[in-house]
């Protein structure tokens, strides 16, 4: 009871001060242009946006759903650190040519690169709305993990004090409520508190975990007298699927409208090397770290189903709390670090989706107060939208919530990383290309044939995408000058 | 001065467009960064454990050999990563630039 207390507390306190950050980054504010809104004016420098980068990429995902697949997969999720690291590897091809021409052209959404990049062309228009769409369509999937997320923790932590359908509502509105008043700014600036209390949190769980449970080798011992074949090497198929999931989360990762969108935020070309030299060592700090969290669970919950395990972490804090006052309130951090991942990508993702909707889908000029204005009440909209169908679909995994989003958002890729590094790749191929990696896509999940031989059937898809938009380049014109000026170094 | 970026005309150098060049990173900067990133892929492919046969795992630091030689190599190439995004050149649009935008 005494865990529950200080649960209910520490949320109470923990939401207070996200109130407090979000009036401080609405006094801070320069104007009410989508600049200063959706970018934080382009002011945000290493510390900050090396934060909010660690917390948007590091979510209820990871945080709950990682540790679920690790319980449910066994050693061979390990791959997840690997394909966390892909996504700041690929990331290489994309920000150092990108960043340039956002300044320049002060771009503010992931659209206005395809504005600017097929700008004239026959099916430019039409590519720019099915790009937007899917990034939409990924990011309101992004948010609905999210909120399933909140509300299994809150339920967990407050021991049903606050039920998972109140938290789910309770926490959408904070997150609501910071991201209207404050912007990219409130959620950088939450995002930077939420990174801290998050890396604090899941290196006290770690140092729990192995201490517990008397090291690395006795851990390994404890899984496999639960299950004796978890050491073998896995199979040519696991191995493949290992291969097409580091593909699948490195390529389609790098179009995240958030991380697009943090590229064109940062104040400078340095901060924005220097924060993702940082964040090439956060995969091991983090998905390492709850994967282990997860394997852990093997020994200590035997028997979990497929829809428990994404409970195994707040299952763990409970064990943790029950040990004593001062471990409660150990937990307790790690319950807000947790919280405060799966708040911090809600904001992002939020944010991120009304301006991609307010500007790009439903064509609002940048250069208007009334665009901010446009994209806050879209965020109302989709937040209450997707707060309800968390409500209504909790019984979803949340490994299985991401895939599908990734195979929809690896079909962009080609009118980004290949559109940025050569200038005959035309808009009408690219077009028709994605059309076909996403009808693939969509059959695979419509006909549960969601991997042929361990690939990702968004890979497949997306490899047709590429080829048929590449094959269609080549066979028609050569770009105009200004597509071979900004594309051709 | 411009509050945003610092100084983007002595980062970058002058206009692109003619009257001036913007300062390339050394050579030997570019060529050490790319052959960072072949490493990182190479590390990638050893990280999966396609050369192994159906041997029984031995024990590395308290882990089946195949999960330790994966993190060790995630270890390394999150370094080699690291160093690369150091070494990469990210220019900052000119003064001339800036003033331009729309």
């Amino acid at each position: 009871m005494m865990f529950e207390r200080i649960g209910v507390a520490g949320l109470i306190g923990y939401l207070a001060i996200l109130i407090g950050i979000a009036l401080a980054a609405r006094l801070a504010r320069k104007s009410g242009s989508p600049a200063d809104h959706f970018l934080a004016g382009r002011g945000l420098g290493v510390f900050v946006l090396f934060l909010t980068l660690y917390a948007t990429a590091y979510s209820g995902n990871s945080l709950l759903g990682y540790p679920g697949q690790a319980y449910r997969q066994g050693f061979s999720w390990v791959m997840a650190t690997g394909f966390m690291l892909s996504i700041i590897v690929v990331f290489h091809a994309l920000a150092p040519k990108l960043r340039p021409i956002a300044v320049r052209e002060g771009f503010v959404t992931p659209g206005d690169w395809v504005r600017f990049r097929f700008s004239g062309e026959p099916g430019s228009r039409a590519l720019l709305l099915s790009v937007s769409s899917l990034m939409a369509v990924a990011l309101a999937n992004f948010l609905f993990g999210s909120l399933k997320a909140m509300g299994e923790l809150t339920e967990q932590f407050t021991g049903a004090a606050i039920s998972y359908e109140w938290g789910v509502f309770l926490l959408a509105g904070m997150v609501l409520f910071y991201e209207t008043v404050g912007g990219m700014r409130a959620v950088a600036w939450t995002d930077a508190l939420q990174g801290v209390l998050m890396m604090l949190g899941l290196g006290a769980l770690l140092h729990w975990l192995l201490a517990g449970s008397g090291g690395l080798g006795s851990l390994t011992n404890q899984i496999l007298e639960v299950r004796p074949g978890a050491a073998d090497v896995p199979e040519l198929r696991e191995q493949i699927n290992w291969f097409s999931t580091i593909a699948l989360m490195g390529l389609a990762s790098v179009v995240y409208p958030q991380a697009i969108q943090r590229i064109y935020a940062a104040r400078s070309g340095r901060v924005l090397r220097h924060s993702f030299a940082l964040m090439s060592f956060m995969p091991l700090m983090t998905t390492l770290v709850v994967t282990l969290i997860g394997l852990a669970a093997i020994a200590q919950f035997r028997g979990l189903g497929d829809i428990e395990a994404d409970r195994v972490m707040p299952l763990l804090l409970g064990a943790w709390a029950r040990e004593g006052l001062w471990l409660s309130l150990a937990a307790m951090i790690v319950f807000l670090g947790a919280l405060a991942a799966i708040m911090s990508t809600a904001d992002s993702v939020l944010l991120s989706l009304a301006s991609v909707a307010a500007e790009d889908l439903f064509g609002r000029s940048r250069r208007k107060a009334g665009t901010t204005r446009f994209g806050k009440r879209i965020a109302v909209v989709v937040m209450a939208a997707m707060a309800l169908l968390a409500v209504l679909a909790r019984d979803v995994t949340l490994w299985g919530v991401i895939e599908l989003k990734m195979e929809l958002l690896i079909q962009c890729v080609p009118a980004f990383l290949i559109a940025i590094h050569w200038s005959r790749f035309r808009a009408r191929p690219a077009l028709v290309g994605l059309a076909f990696g996403v009808a693939i896509a969509i059959a695979g999940v419509a006909f549960d044939a969601k991997r042929i031989s361990g690939v990702h059937i968004g890979v497949v898809g997306f490899a047709v995408n590429a080829a048929i938009a590449c094959i269609g380049s080549l066979l028609g014109s050569p770009g105009s000058a200004s597509q071979r000026v900004c594309c051709s170094e | 001065m411009n509050a945003r970026s610092g100084n983007p005309a002595a980062e970058t150098g002058t206009d692109r467009r003619g009257e001036g060049v913007r300062p390339e990173p050394p050579r030997w900067a570019r060529w050490l960064r790319r052959a960072l990133l072949w490493g990182v892929g190479l590390l990638y492919a050893a990280s999966i454990p396609w050369y192994r046969g159906d041997a029984p795992p031995a024990r590395l630091f308290g882990l089946p050999d195949w999960v330790a030689i994966a993190i060790l190599c995630y270890a390394a190439a999150a370094i080699l990563n690291s160093i690369a995004w150091l070494l990469t050149d990210v220019p900052e649009p000119t003064a001339d630039e800036e003033a331009r935008r729309p």
